[in-house]
């Protein structure tokens, strides 16, 4: 394993426009006061709002773009269809099971060949590593894509403060296992808990955030809240949500998926137009709220910023 | 008994073309839609498979059950679970695709669950354009043979479905229990047709009616 792996430097400015950064506490205050003037105007036509009745603390529309030029997704599209298969498969239904679920306080458990092992409180992550915006693409095996507005910080911030040990190679995430509040951790068709991995290096590169918010806010139940992993350059179900165990390990973690289905799901799973998935074709995809479908882009169009981290991979090999 | 409005027929159509209707706004028609047109190719495709499905169980439900107005809505049903499929493949090639066949082309040709999907069409297509009485008289013992497919279609339906879930069929684990439940009731609808299996249950039948008349007697 290269030992001498580099997180490669990013501008800020380029990814995040400066008049949307903001931090954590400013979007607190702004959150707080957004979340007034949306109550008072949660009868006006236009409002947006989720089938749970939570509403967008800010107002989503054509505020957010991605680097790419590519205009956020709503606040509402966002928050009412995904995967989370802990509530449950059907992607029209995480939202009004994830309702109840409670993220605060929520802890993290940051562990295993580091030399500061530590539980962390959300809150705590939040004010050790000021939040900051990125908005990234997040692109779905199943073939549709959202642009999303994040509020978190990098891994490697986090990795730093825990100091892994040299025998470190790979993270290991582990999601909250609560059958009683999450419905679909009863379907033992499944490997539960969800289980994810990176290699050290890809944890360590700048784009992999832990996000605490989006949209300027908190970070909804159903996308993962309390805390989650985002992952750009993969397929969405590599970025694990509800996070309860960070493990340091010496070695390539078992995935959920992969464990299912090893010859589909691999470890690596970035976005790559030109490898099919054995069962879907990964040419191309619709973002939601499109009419046309669009190419899919190589590691999701974050190439310049991880392809270096693939250099001499066979990645038809390493799907 | 006698003069019977033939309310399950009524059902039948009405079902039918109001499960399309629905479908068609509560996906498009409906600010809470938010992928409407994946959502509704699975909507579709779920609703042809019912719907031929229940067109599998016409012949059992009417031999075995004695419910002789199921048994012969099995064709509307048919014809019915091929509109369905043939609105799914609209909207597979039109809505999801816009009709650029350079991509349509190479998901077909990489695609497994779509082959299945695409011989379970093509039958269905087979079977509903000489679905006419006309064509029956017409193609004589031919037809009988052809109709045979009705057993085939539903079957690779199923495997349509296993293929598109994110599981694996072998060792059951994913999103299995959806396709796992069609597929049985695929499987018993074609095991009741063999004969002595059949014959048992409407010997079972029989009894059962028999002794429940017994204490209230005609
Ligand atoms: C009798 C014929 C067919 C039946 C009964 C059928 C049934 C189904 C069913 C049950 C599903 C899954 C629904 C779900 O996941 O909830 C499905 C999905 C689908 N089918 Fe079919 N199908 C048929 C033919 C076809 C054909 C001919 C095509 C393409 C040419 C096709 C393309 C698709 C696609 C693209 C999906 C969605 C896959 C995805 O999730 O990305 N189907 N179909």
């Amino acid at each position: 394993m290269d030992k001498d792996y580099q997180s490669l430097k990013i501008d800020r400015s380029e990814i995040t426009p400066k008049s949307l950064y903001l931090s954590r506490r400013d979007f607190m205050r702004s959150a707080a006061l957004a979340a007034g003037a949306v109550a008072l105007a949660a009868c006006a036509p236009g409002a947006a709002k989720s089938i749970d009745g939570s509403t967008a603390p800010t107002d989503p529309s054509n505020a957010y773009m991605d680097e790419l030029g590519n205009p956020a997704n709503s606040f509402q599209q966002t928050t009412n269809y995904n995967n989370y298969y802990e509530f449950t498969t059907n992607p029209q239904g995480v939202a009004r099971l994830a309702a109840n679920f409670p993220t605060s306080p929520w802890d993290v458990n940051v562990y295993g060949l580091v030399n500061n092992p530590k539980t962390f409180t959300v809150d705590e992550l939040n004010q050790l590593f000021t939040p900051e915006e990125r908005i990234y693409r997040m692109r779905c095996v199943e073939g549709w894509s959202l642009v999303i507005p994040w509020l978190g910080f990098p891994l490697s911030k986090l990795l730093e403060a825990v100091e892994p040990t040299s025998e470190a190679t790979h993270v290991r995430f582990e999601t909250v296992f609560a059958p009683d509040e999450m419905p679909g951790l009863k379907n033992l068709s499944y490997p539960w808990p969800y289980q994810e991995g990176l290699r050290l290096d890809e944890a360590n590169n700048d784009l992999t955030i832990l996000a605490t918010g989006m949209y300027g806010g908190e970070l909804p139940a159903q996308n993962g809240g309390g805390i989650r992993l985002v992952v750009p350059w993969k397929y969405g179900f590599k970025s694990a949500k509800a996070l309860v165990k960070i493990e340091l390990v010496d070695y390539q973690p078992d995935t959920l998926w992969n464990a299912i289905a090893p010859n589909e799901y691999g470890f690596y799973s970035n976005v790559n137009p030109n490898v099919d998935h054995p069962r879907w074709s990964q040419a191309t995809e619709r973002r939601i709220g499109d009419t046309d479908r669009r190419l899919t882009l190589m590691f999701n169009g974050y190439e310049d910023q991880v392809g270096y981290l693939y250099e001499g991979m066979d990645l038809k090999e390493n799907y | 008994m006698d003069k019977k409005i033939e309310w399950f027929r009524l059902v039948v159509h009405i079902g039918a073309w109001g499960t399309l209707l629905v479908l068609i706004l509560v996906n498009f028609f409906n600010p809470n839609s938010v992928n409407p047109i994946l959502t509704f190719e699975h909507h579709t495709g779920t609703a042809a498979l019912i719907f031929l499905i229940l067109s599998l169980a016409g012949t059992p439900v009417g031999s075995i059950l004695e419910w002789k107005d199921f048994a012969k809505r099995k064709k509307a049903l048919g014809v019915y679970g091929f509109m369905f499929a043939a609105v799914h493949v609209l909207a597979f090639l039109w809505l999801d695709y816009g009709f650029q066949f350079k991509f349509i082309f190479n998901v077909v040709k990489n695609t497994v669950y779509i082959w299945f999907g695409l011989a379970a069409f093509i039958m269905a297509l087979a079977l509903a354009i000489t679905s006419f009485k006309k064509m029956k008289q017409l193609m004589k013992k031919n037809w009988k043979r052809l109709h045979r497919l009705a057993y085939v279609i539903a079957p690779l339906a199923v495997i349509h479905f296993f293929l598109i879930v994110k599981a694996n069929i072998l060792t059951l684990q994913g999103n299995v229990i959806e396709p796992l439940i069609y597929g049985s009731i695929v499987l018993i609808l074609l095991l009741v047709r063999i004969p002595p299996i059949k014959r048992g249950l409407i010997n079972l039948r029989t009894a059962i009616q028999s002794r429940t008349r017994r204490p209230n007697p005609v």
